[in-house]
């Protein structure tokens, strides 16, 4: 998969399932998205991809870009 | 010291052994995973663990009295320990684990706070959330060290310690702020005393003798009140089975709590009014095929304001799965009483009415006469109680809906006190408050906490215990307004509002130190405010709003509702130059937050000019008055 498929992947599960309306957000998550949301959205990456974030996976994420870059390292690892 | 309620003097351990005696077919807790396989734990075999892992405690080092801190999702272990440190007689205080894709720093200050505050002795978690609370523990190492839950029902098989009643045997955190978190003391008795009055209430409604079989579904956190002691003591005091969901789980796929309620045949299942709304936003009719959910009785509303939009649009929404129209119910209560202090009467329906809006924000509940048939009606349910009463409710609710005086507001029931609990609203001097009048809310009863852990400060005195909320009673039903303390409570979490205006401090065009964040509870449930003083209220509005939202999400993970952009002066503040927050508030509602009055040279000589009248009236006054007396005097 892509970075853009995969980016494209986020933008519709944080519109679904996170209530996030518009583009996804710049900088860092927590400055736009609660907990809850963060949340749901974490749980939906999970689902859709077949992938499992460690805390130690979510700390080094801050911003949608390291969301990503996650998704694709999991996904590369677990293709 | 609040009065051992009358359960024989039973604790905990009593529980889980009487609990072990029902039938294991039939009786036990439910774990529910991601694919929503169940995993079936009779309470006998519940009980046996928390024996083992009793002992693993024990060989670990843990003794009667030690604190005992939890940080693991919902699972068996975190029920085998919780409960295995209380047959030991020691004290099981359950922290919350991390929020997924949150920054730890604010976590790892705000677990520590707590492990200090009840000096914890070992902390127990998985191997999972172990790895990353290295700098939680740098912060505050336990003395026995962080230890994994895994493994611990392997242990030699222990009998229960001898507990008493009066013993403490939890300690679980209030309304406290990440500096100064509030650890509230509950004994056996007090735990039992509240769990025994829910059930009570569930077998008030579904009497086990007339063939009912009571059952729960949870989604709660198990280091929530409503999770712990709402959900657990219950089910081991009924006892009932219990099916337990994780919070993570339900909020990213809220159908899952609904079809387990069906599937498994629910009963009961309380949750907080943020889920009713997702539920009734994100749920769609495909996740609920084949579903039938007329057997949820009673569906608790409670831990946070309550919205009766969000009542009607779930009923709304779910009457086609057979959702029962006397099913939800409204409750309040609060860490310090253990939980529960009103509930909705079982098998009514919610009551919610319309007061002047005006007249609340003076402290008056003046019932609105825009509500179709409400007179009549208020005049009908007086000096009635009991059935007729409630009926009486239904009729109600719909019409509050269809009122549309813009001057009232709506405001949803929190019931009556159960069964032991007396409520009543004072005013500030402590004075007894009449029906319809807003005041702090005080209430007194069984489960009432005797004080924080270790701390001397205690909003309990000769036994009531001063909520920190405001509200009125009205035909003796309790109607929660707002909170006199400074936290803001909103979806689950508790914040200090210093330090949410702290947070806009950076703000380009904010006044430094000038800023006041409050909660309104309205009739769209609870909104945060953040009032702010700017330098120019002109200037681009939207995006100073933006950057206010933006600064407070960032630092405090908190949603502001609205910001509302003040002219420099207008935030009210004390003698001392403390921001008045609810002072804030309330002259906001009244329209009556405005600036002082601009001084030029003008200005101050017309008021010395007032003045100066003013001292020449009274002398005037003076002389008139001699004046008088020497004539009646000659």
């Amino acid at each position: 998969m892509e970075v853009r498929e995969v980016r494209e992947v986020v933008a519709a599960l944080a519109r679904d399932e996170a209530d996030w309306k518009g583009p996804l957000p710049e900088g860092p998550l927590d400055r736009h998205l609660d907990s809850i949301q963060r949340l749901a959205l974490v749980v939906a990456i999970e689902d859709r991809f077949q992938v499992c974030f460690e805390p130690e996976d979510e700390q080094r994420i801050r911003s949608v870009d390291d969301l990503v870059a996650g998704i694709m390292a999991k996904l590369e690892v677990h293709p | 010291m609040n009065p051992t309620p009358a359960l024989g003097g039973a604790t905990l351990p009593d529980a889980i052994e009487r609990a072990a005696s029902a039938d294991p077919a039939l009786y036990g807790f439910r774990f529910l995973d991601r694919d929503e396989k169940a995993t079936w734990l009779p309470f006998g075999d519940f009980a046996a663990r928390v024996a083992a892992t009793a002992g693993a405690l024990w060989d670990e080092g843990v003794r009667a009295g030690d604190r005992v801190a939890l940080i693991l999702p919902t699972c068996p272990e975190f029920i085998e320990i919780f409960f295995a440190a209380q047959w030991l007689g020691a004290i099981p205080v359950a922290l919350y684990p991390p929020v997924r894709l949150g920054r730890l720093d604010e976590y790892h200050e705000r677990t520590a706070a707590m492990l200090r505050a009840v000096g914890a002795s070992v902390l127990y978690t998985d191997a999972r959330i172990g790895r990353i609370l290295g700098e939680t523990v740098a912060r505050y190492r336990p003395r026995l060290g962080v230890r994994q839950a895994a493994g611990l029902r392997g242990g030699v098989p222990r009998g229960p310690g001898a507990v008493s009643p009066d013993a403490i045997a939890m300690v679980q955190f209030s309304s406290g702020t990440t500096v100064d978190p509030k650890p509230v003391a509950l004994t056996h008795a007090q735990m039992l005393a509240n769990g025994a009055r829910i059930t009570e209430a569930i077998f008030t409604l579904l009497p086990p003798s007339q063939g009912n079989f009571p059952g729960g579904v949870s989604w709660l956190p198990l280091y929530h009140d409503m999770g712990l002691i709402g959900c657990l003591v219950p089910a081991l005091w009924g006892p009932g089975p219990l099916t337990l969901i994780s919070p993570e789980l339900f909020v990213a796929r809220p159908a899952i709590w609904l079809r387990a309620i069906a599937r498994y045949r629910g009963t009961t299942s309380p949750a907080p009014n943020f889920a009713y709304a997702l539920c009734a936003d994100r749920v769609r009719d495909q996740d609920l095929e084949g579903c039938d959910l007329s057997c949820w009785r009673m569906a608790l509303n409670g831990a946070e304001p309550m919205s009766a939009a969000t009542l009607r649009a779930f009923e709304k929404r779910f009457e086609k799965f057979g959702f029962r129209r006397d099913a939800l119910m409204p409750v309040y209560g609060l860490s310090e009483a253990t939980l529960a202090v009103t509930f909705t009467r079982p098998g009514t329906r919610w009551r919610s009415r319309r007061f002047d809006a005006g007249a609340l924000a003076r402290g008056i509940a003046k019932r609105c006469p825009g509500a179709a048939g409400e007179e009549d009606d208020w005049g009908a349910a007086a000096g009635r109680a009991g059935a007729a009463d409630d009926n009486n409710c239904e009729t109600n609710a719909d019409e509050a809906a269809g009122a549309s005086a813009d001057t009232s507001s709506e405001w949803v029931s929190s019931g009556v006190p159960l069964p032991g609990f007396t409520v009543e609203i004072r005013d500030e001097d402590g004075n007894v408050l009449g029906p319809q009048r807003v005041g702090r809310i005080l209430a007194r009863g069984p489960s009432v906490m005797q004080g924080y852990y270790g701390r001397s400060d205690s909003p309990v005195r000769d036994g009531w215990l001063d909520t920190g909320d405001l509200g009125f009673v009205d035909e003796g039903q309790l109607y929660v307004t707002g909170r006199a303390k400074d936290v803001l409570v909103l979806r689950g979490q508790n914040q200090a509002p210093h330090e949410l205006e702290r947070a806009v401090d950076g703000v380009p065009g904010v006044r430094v130190g000038c800023a006041a964040a409050v909660a309104d509870v309205g009739a769209g449930g609870e909104r945060l405010l953040l009032f702010v003083e700017v330098r120019d209220v002109h200037a681009a509005a939207g995006d100073l709003a933006e950057a206010c939202r933006e600064a407070v999400l960032g630092a405090c993970g908190m949603a502001v509702d609205e910001v509302v952009a003040l002219p420099p002066g207008t935030l009210p503040r004390t003698s001392s130059g403390k921001i008045r927050r609810g002072e804030t508030l309330r002259l906001w509602k009244a329209a009556a937050l405005a600036p002082p009055d601009a001084v030029n040279a003008l200005m101050l000589g017309a008021a010395m000019l007032r003045s100066q009248a003013g001292y020449a009236r009274s002398a005037l006054g003076q002389l008139r008055r001699r004046w008088r007396r020497s004539g009646e005097a000659a």
